[in-house]
């Protein structure tokens, strides 16, 4: 709903954005732009947190500094996020937001929500495609505020070559990589992975449930990764009857989906185009007489499926 | 098109948090699903529906503004919905169906599922479409034309 950023120069400012902002929403967060990025020749790089469990936002984020500073990533210890200790990923962001002389960085927190709703579509939008969407908007942002993009380089979801078309498509003006375990590769790609995996877990621990005002939450809901039984144990407990799950949970998993059909109520949607006339019911047919349709005297009736009725 | 119409369960407990979005708590929603209350080895269910915590329309207008296009969520599909004044002369029931799953795919037997008619009386709908902004065309919207129709009709000496 909200495409604005914010703009957060701690961890602190960025969790207290979060319990601020409503969590159904996507909420956008960066950095103030580092003056020399506005002129030296720079890097930026892209990854996500959060890709495969059924809980909680999936996370983009970015970060950038010019080709001559880079030096500093290795500095701050930016490696893969995911062989870092939480501890680690922690006092790295803390250091990435005190170089804000030298380095930027902008995360796009994607709600569980947001996830949901796309993939139920009407016209389906995969998990590939928010990605790519959300890696061109970071793009995007940090051009738009004046940084003298370079070079960029992405950690790929789906087919890198596909993905580093399409990227170059749009920016053509740009040297695009786009590969496997660039997070792993490129220490820029490193720190935009660290940014994204500290506050998708920041998001996480702050979630602020709308379903459940003023209680206790039970957030032991393990790793969140479907596989994990801690998580189907937190999925199977915390289920309404009528609407399910609360917003932390991406309705659009396989694993959510099964744990829905077995413990809640039923829905059926009217989502198949033509079944739509055949089954449809006017809301009126429930005054019927005699569950026989009337004749009407003009089709005025017929098209808008009203009938006459004297007969409750 | 199936319909449910819910009738908002009213808060328990207030939570100052969420006025963060607009809703209108008072609503009652007709929802393009049928959601079933009754168990699979028969016997009924009452399910009891916390709107006001897990159903949160929210529009980018003015929530004044009669026009305005809404937006949720439910069970992770996206809705959108317009808000449908009863029109002046007019009230709103809620009637209570039944829920018979041997005959839910039979258009004849609805006429005959009315249950009760509740009594409760309702100024206001949200008219909720599946990822589909509502139009003229949907069966609820146009079916209200008859309304001025024959209102023309009847304030005709002719």
């Amino acid at each position: 709903m909200n495409s604005n950023y914010r703009v957060c120069h701690t961890i602190s400012d960025v969790k207290s954005v979060i319990s601020f902002e409503n969590n159904s929403f996507d909420v956008r967060i960066e950095s103030d732009v580092p003056e020399t990025t506005k002129t030296e020749k720079c890097i930026l790089g892209i990854d996500e947190a959060g890709r495969g469990p059924v809980l909680g936002p999936m996370v983009y984020g970015t970060s950038y500094c010019s080709a001559d500073n880079q030096v500093i990533l290795k500095t701050l210890g930016c490696a893969d996020s995911k062989v870092l200790s939480e501890q680690a990923r922690d006092d790295i962001f803390d250091e990435i937001t005190k170089q804000s002389e030298i380095l930027g960085w902008a995360v796009h927190i994607i709600s569980p929500t947001t996830i949901s709703n796309c993939s139920f579509r009407r016209q389906k939008c995969s998990l590939n495609e928010i990605s790519h969407n959300a890696a061109i908007g970071l793009i995007q942002r940090v051009l738009d505020r004046g940084v003298n993009i370079c070079e960029v380089f992405v950690d790929t979801v789906g087919p890198p070559e596909k993905y580093q078309e399409k990227l170059l498509s749009i920016f053509p003006q740009l040297k695009i990589t786009v590969s496997k375990k660039a997070d792993s590769l490129f220490p820029i790609v490193s720190a935009a992975s660290i940014c994204a995996k500290v506050i998708r877990d920041a998001a996480l621990k702050n979630w602020k449930f709308v379903e459940r005002p003023g209680e206790d939450v039970d957030s032991n809901w393990g790793s969140g990764y479907p596989n994990d039984p801690v998580t189907k144990e937190y999925l199977k407990k915390n289920i309404d009857p009528v609407f399910g799950f609360p917003s932390i949970v991406r309705f659009s998993w396989s694993t959510a989906e099964l744990v829905l059909k077995n413990n809640a109520a039923q829905v059926d949607w009217s989502d198949e185009e033509e079944d739509e006339d055949e089954k449809s019911v006017p809301i009126t047919s429930f005054f019927g007489q005699n569950n026989k349709q009337v004749q009407q005297k003009t089709p005025f009736f017929d098209d808008r499926g009203l009938i006459v009725t004297t007969k409750f | 098109m199936r319909f449910v119409i819910k009738r908002p369960e009213h808060s328990q407990t207030e939570d100052s948090d969420a006025s963060a979005v607009a809703t209108d708590q008072q609503a009652v929603h007709l929802l393009p699903c049928k959601i079933h209350t009754r168990k699979l080895g028969g016997g009924r269910q009452t399910l009891k529906a916390p709107v006001d915590r897990y159903f949160c329309p929210y529009t980018k207008a003015a929530t004044d503004d009669e026009t305005a296009l809404w937006h949720s969520s439910l069970r992770g599909k996206p809705l959108t919905g317009v808000k449908l004044s009863i029109p002046d002369g007019y009230v709103g029931l809620l009637c209570v169906g039944e829920d018979d799953d041997n005959h839910r795919n039979v258009v004849e037997d609805s006429t005959s599922a009315v249950e009760s008619i509740t009594g409760e009386v309702t100024q206001e709908v949200m008219y909720w479409n599946w990822d589909r902004i509502p139009t003229r065309e949907d069966p609820l919207l146009s079916a209200l034309d008859w309304v001025r129709v024959s209102e023309a009709i009847m304030t005709n000496d002719n």
